[in-house]
C-alpha cells in the first residue's frame, strides 16, 4: 500500500511535469490567426491553407478566436510571449499601433505590380504609413443605415433624408415593444467607426490635417454628437449593448426599425434570418440637411506579417495570394460568396458587374460606396477621448460642445506626450 | 506530539536532532516515508501556485518598475509610475467606483447568505433542493453569467423589466442608464456568490454544538435573542473568513462589468481592474498597469490585515 501511494505520487508529478513540458513550439511552420468567422466562411480558408500546404515546404496553421478575446488580448499576449502569429487579420483600431510599434513588416517590395494597379489608391493609403505599406486590403465595408420596410410603411414614415427627419422617424417608430433606430452604445473603437459618417458629414473632424492638434472642438461636431446624445436621451434608440453591436440581433427581431451598420449585414441576416430579408431596406445615411452632401465610413480588416517572422517571404506570399492573386477568383469569392463585403481591387468589380446589379448590392456600389472615406487609423488615446465624449453625451447629460471640448483637451494631452 | 509510539520514544531519546529539518530527520522511518508520499502529492499543486501565481505576481512587481510598451524593450524608471498613480485623476476615478462596488457587494452578500444558511438550518425536506439551486449560479462561470443577464437586462425586452411590468412595477434601464449600471453589475455578482457563502455561513452554524442552543432555549431565550448572543458571536471565525474573502472579490470585480458594460456607460462602471486591463492590452503600458496591480494588491493586504486584527481583538474565545 505504501509503495503504491508512493508510486502514485511520483507518477502525478511527472505527468504534470511533462504535460507542461510537451508545449513547445513548431518550426517550419506558419502561424495565421484570425477571429472566428462563421462556419458557413471556414472553407474559404481551409481551402486556400490547403492548396498552400501541397505546394509548399513550410505549412500554415490557422488558429481563430472568439471576437472580444481577438480584440482584446490575444494578440498583444502572443506578441508579448514570443509566440505571435507570423501573418493575421488586423483591424483598422489597431493598426495604427502596430504599425508605429514596429510589429509589421513593410511588403511594398513583395506586392506584385499588378495587385498595386488594381487596388484603389485610398485603400493604399489607408495601409500606408512613411512610405511603408504595413498590410494588405481585401475588403470594404460602408456603413448605411438599414431599415424595416415593412415597419415604416405602417407607421407611414418615409425614409428620413435630413437629420431632423432621421429624428423624427426614429420618434415616430419607437413604442413600447422597439426602439426606433440602434446605434453602437459600447464604448469602443466601433462605436466611432459608425459615428464618423455623422462627423464628418456634419463638417467635424478628429484631427487637423497635419496631426499636430485635435479638431474636434468645434461647432459641426458638437451638432453630430448632439443628435446621437438626443436618440439614446430621448429614449429612440437602445441605451444598451447586446455584446454584438454590428450584427444587433434586435434589428431582424423586430425589436427595431432601423439600423446603422454595415455591409456585411446583409450576408448576416441572409444567413441567419432568411425570411427577413424581404422586409429588409437599405438607403445611405441621411446628411444634416437637405442638399448636403452624403458621406460615409468604410472599415475593413487587412493582412499584416509580424515583423519578428522567421520566414518572411514566405509569410508575405501567403498573405498577398490570399486575396491578392493575379486570378482574382478567391478574391472575388470573399466578398460575394462568403460575406457581403466589397472588395478593394478595381477588377472583382468589373469582372462581376451582373453580381452588383441586384438588392442591396447595387446600391451599396453605385450610390454608398462612392461617399465613402476609409476608417481613420488613431491611437488607442485619441479614439479613447472620441468614444468618451460620445458616451458623455449619450448617458451624462453633457451637451454635445462640452463634450467636444473635453475631448480635444485629452487629445491635445496625449500629443505632448508623443 | 502525544501518540506513545514506542519507536517514536525511543528515537527521541537516542539521538534528537535539531536545525531546520530536524521535525522531518526525527522521524523514523515509517513516518518519513509518509511524509515524503505526502509532500509528492502536494507537489503539483505547489508546483501551479508557484508558477501560475507566484512567479506571475513577481514578475508584475519587477514590471512595475520599468517602463515597457510591448515593442521595445523595458526601461528601468524606478518609482516613476506609482508617482504618476499618485496623481492620476483616473486611477482615483476607478479606486472610488471600485469602492462604490464592495460597499454595495460585501453587505449584501454577507446578509443574504446568512439568512438563507439560517433558513437552511432547520431541518426540512425542501432543505437538499434548495441548497442546490441556491448554490447553482456558484458553479457557472461569471462570464456566463454576465451574457446571460445583459439580455435579461435588456430595457426594451429583457425578462426583468417584463417581470416588473407584469406586476406594475416601473421598468428600469439598467445597464443602459449611468445611475442603474453598477447596480446591474452587482446584482449579477450578488446572486452568483449568495451560494457558495451561504453554504460555508450552513456549516459554521451547524458547527455550534445545540447544546448552546437548548440551553438558551431554556434560559428563555427568545429566536433573537438566540441569534444574537449565541449564533452570531460563535459564527464569528466562518464570519470572518467570509468577509475577508468578500472584500477580496470585490476589489477584483471584472469579469461581469467587462461582458455587460465595458465600464460603461460613460464609464459609471470603470472599476479600477478595468483600468488595469485597458492600460495593458489597449494601451500597451505594461509597467504603469503592473504598477497598479501592485497599488490594488497592497490595498487588499492592508485590509485583509485590519480585518485579522480586528476580528482577533474581539474574539470572544480569547
Amino acid at each position: 500500500m505504501k509503495r503504491f501511494s508512493l508510486a502514485l505520487a511520483l507518477a502525478l508529478v511527472v505527468i504534470s511535469l511533462v504535460s507542461v513540458g510537451t508545449n513547445l513550439a513548431q518550426s517550419g511552420v506558419l502561424k495565421f490567426w484570425t477571429f472566428e468567422y462563421a462556419d458557413a466562411v471556414d472553407p474559404f480558408f481551409v481551402e486556400y491553407i490547403e492548396e498552400w500546404n501541397a505546394t509548399h515546404d513550410i505549412k500554415v496553421e490557422r488558429q481563430e478566436f472568439p471576437w472580444a478575446q481577438y480584440t482584446g488580448e490575444i494578440l498583444t499576449t502572443g506578441i508579448a510571449t514570443g509566440e505571435a502569429p507570423d501573418v493575421f487579420f488586423i483591424s483598422p483600431g489597431d493598426w495604427r499601433r502596430y504599425a508605429e510599434g514596429g510589429l509589421a513588416l513593410p511588403l511594398q517590395d513583395y506586392i506584385p505590380d499588378y495587385l498595386k494597379e488594381d487596388i484603389l489608391p485610398a485603400s493604399w493609403d489607408a495601409v500606408t504609413l512613411n512610405g511603408n505599406i504595413y498590410s494588405l486590403p481585401f475588403e470594404m465595408e460602408p456603413v448605411a443605415l438599414w431599415y424595416n420596410k415593412e415597419m415604416l410603411a405602417e407607421a407611414g414614415v418615409e425614409v428620413p433624408t435630413t437629420w431632423d427627419e432621421l429624428v423624427a422617424a426614429a420618434k415616430t417608430l419607437t413604442t413600447s415593444n422597439r426602439y426606433g433606430i440602434l446605434i453602437p452604445t459600447n464604448p469602443d473603437y466601433y462605436q466611432n467607426f459608425v459615428f464618423y459618417p455623422f462627423l464628418w458629414m456634419a463638417g467635424g473632424e478628429v484631427m487637423n490635417d497635419d496631426f499636430t492638434a485635435a479638431a474636434i472642438n468645434s461647432p459641426e461636431a458638437a451638432r453630430a454628437l448632439d443628435l446621437w446624445g438626443a436618440l439614446v436621451r430621448e429614449g429612440y434608440a437602445a441605451p444598451n449593448s447586446t455584446g454584438s453591436d454590428p450584427v444587433d440581433d434586435r434589428f431582424p427581431t423586430e425589436q427595431a426599425a432601423m439600423f446603422v451598420s454595415g455591409y456585411w449585414v446583409y450576408g448576416w441576416l441572409s444567413a441567419n434570418y432568411p425570411e427577413f430579408v424581404e422586409k429588409l431596406g437599405v438607403a445611405p445615411i441621411p446628411a444634416p440637411d437637405a442638399g448636403d452632401a452624403l458621406k460615409t465610413v468604410y472599415g475593413g480588416w487587412t493582412v499584416m506579417v509580424y515583423s519578428g517572422t522567421q520566414y518572411p517571404a514566405e509569410a508575405a506570399e501567403f498573405a498577398i495570394n490570399m486575396f491578392g492573386a493575379e486570378d482574382n477568383a478567391r478574391a472575388a469569392a470573399w466578398g460575394i460568396e462568403y460575406n457581403t463585403k466589397l472588395s478593394p481591387r478595381a477588377s472583382v468589380i468589373a469582372d462581376n458587374q451582373d453580381f452588383y446589379t441586384q438588392f442591396p448590392h447595387d446600391i451599396f456600389a453605385n450610390e454608398i460606396f462612392p461617399t465613402a472615406r476609409p476608417e481613420p487609423s488613431f491611437p488607442p488615446e485619441i479614439a479613447q477621448a472620441v468614444w468618451e465624449a460620445i458616451q458623455d453625451t449619450m448617458f451624462n447629460n453633457i451637451s454635445g460642445a462640452d463634450a467636444a471640448a473635453a475631448a480635444a483637451d485629452k487629445i491635445n494631452s496625449y500629443l505632448l506626450t508623443r | 506530539m502525544t501518540t506513545a509510539e514506542p519507536t517514536a520514544i525511543g528515537a527521541a531519546h537516542v539521538a534528537a536532532r535539531t536545525g531546520p529539518l530536524s521535525r522531518f530527520q526525527n522521524m523514523n522511518r515509517d513516518k518519513r516515508e509518509q511524509a515524503i508520499v505526502a509532500y509528492l502529492f502536494l507537489l503539483p499543486d505547489v508546483l501551479g501556485l508557484l508558477i501560475f501565481v507566484v512567479g506571475p505576481m513577481l514578475l508584475a512587481l519587477a514590471i512595475s518598475f520599468s517602463d515597457w510598451r510591448l515593442t521595445g524593450t523595458p526601461e528601468f524608471v524606478g518609482l516613476r509610475n506609482y508617482d504618476i498613480i499618485l496623481k492620476d485623476p483616473k486611477f482615483g476615478a476607478s479606486l472610488g467606483r471600485t469602492m462604490l462596488y464592495t460597499i454595495g457587494y460585501v453587505p449584501a452578500v454577507y446578509l443574504i447568505s446568512l439568512g438563507m444558511a439560517l433558513l437552511l438550518t432547520r431541518r426540512g425536506r425542501g432543505n437538499f433542493f434548495f441548497r442546490t439551486i441556491y448554490f447553482m449560479p456558484v458553479a457557472m462561470s461569471m462570464v456566463v453569467a454576465g451574457v446571460i443577464w445583459r439580455f435579461m437586462f435588456d430595457p426594451g425586452n429583457g425578462l426583468i423589466n417584463e417581470m416588473l411590468g407584469a406586476v406594475g412595477l416601473p421598468t428600469l434601464q439598467w445597464t443602459g442608464h449611468v445611475q442603474s449600471a453598477m447596480v446591474s453589475v452587482l446584482i449579477v455578482a450578488i446572486w452568483k456568490s449568495v451560494g457558495y457563502f451561504m453554504i460555508i455561513l450552513l456549516a459554521g452554524i451547524q458547527d455550534i454544538p445545540s447544546d448552546y442552543i437548548e440551553a438558551a432555549q431554556i434560559d428563555g431565550a427568545n429566536r433573537w435573542q438566540t441569534f444574537r448572543f449565541i449564533i452570531m458571536p460563535l459564527l464569528r471565525p466562518t464570519s470572518f473568513f467570509v468577509l475577508v474573502v468578500l472584500s477580496i472579490n470585490a476589489l477584483q470585480a471584472f469579469d461581469q462589468i467587462y461582458v455587460m458594460t465595458r465600464g460603461g456607460p460613460a464609464q459609471a462602471t470603470y472599476t479600477l481592474l478595468m483600468y488595469i486591463y485597458e492600460k495593458a492590452f489597449r494601451e500597451w503600458n505594461f509597467g504603469y498597469s503592473s504598477a497598479m496591480a501592485v497599488v490594488l494588491f497592497g490595498m487588499i493586504f492592508v485590509l485583509t490585515l485590519v480585518q485579522v486584527r480586528y476580528f482577533r481583538s474581539t474574539d470572544v474565545r480569547q
